[in-house]
């Protein structure tokens, strides 16, 4: 197991009981975006899209949208925020790591 | 990963997520090596992750949760110039800009699969990036800036 980087400090302030309170993510993308079945409208282009801080390297990032078919034979709308970064970060207790992660 | 009961405005019924550690890591988890790359070009970017245990807690910030686990298969295809973005440490540490990198706007396509006790669901065709937004490239944020 790789150890663990740390969140970056700014996120959305949820105002749920903790730990969704504040979540450590922003929301990249035109601001125009309103996402089709969570209804949340995305933030701007200027905007962190990875969730780790004190980290250097690259990253994806997509909102997606589409259908799946559960093995109840029912069709569900889809949507997913998926963000994936590998490179270079530092751990709570101040190491030099490398490793891959993804928010899913 | 969140599935709706149908279409745009139906209520939520699955929220498959990796879940809060205590240092309060939003949905992060590690991938295994050679999990995710970068073409050479840096305009396409390839994930592809079997069997990542996550947990779904059915609606955002659930309070029940089961296990689960899930497949991802997603691509990335730039569709834009580089464009530095981020205002580095000019702006405070919590500030959305608070980063310096150079992304590509970009379309994604995915497939995606998961399964937990009682119930299992599969993309029926490739989800896209069309309704939302997708980006790749470099960044550095934290320490680094």
């Amino acid at each position: 197991m790789v150890p663990s980087p740390e969140p970056i400090p700014g996120g959305l302030p949820i105002g749920l009981p903790p730990p969704y309170d504040l979540i450590h993510i922003f929301l990249p993308g035109p601001p125009s975006v309103t996402l089709p079945f969570s209804g949340l409208q995305l933030q701007g282009l200027d905007v962190e899209p990875t969730t780790i801080t004190d980290f250097k390297g690259k990253t994806a990032m997509a909102f997606l949208a589409g259908t799946a078919k559960g093995s109840d034979g029912h069709e569900y709308g889809l949507e997913v925020d998926l963000r994936v970064s590998e490179g270079r970060y530092v751990t709570a207790d101040g190491s030099l790591e490398r490793g891959a992660f993804a928010m899913i | 990963m969140d599935l709706f009961e149908s279409g745009p405005g139906s209520p939520q019924v699955h929220d498959i997520q990796g879940g809060i550690p205590p240092n309060a890591l939003f949905w992060t988890v590690p991938i295994p090596p050679g999990a995710f790359g970068f073409s050479r070009s840096g305009r396409r970017a390839r994930l592809h992750l079997r069997d990542i245990g996550v947990i779904d807690t059915f609606v955002f910030a659930g309070a029940n949760s089961t296990p689960a686990t899930t497949d991802i298969f997603v691509e990335w295809e730039a569709s834009g110039p580089a464009q530095e973005l981020g205002s580095g440490d000019s702006v405070p540490p919590d500030n959305p800009a608070a980063f310096l990198g150079t992304f590509r706007q970009a379309r994604a396509t995915g497939t995606f699969a998961g399964i937990e006790l009682g119930f299992a669901f599969r993309t029926r065709m490739e989800a896209t990036s069309d309704l939302g937004f997708a980006e790749l490239g470099s960044e550095r944020n934290g320490v680094f800036l």
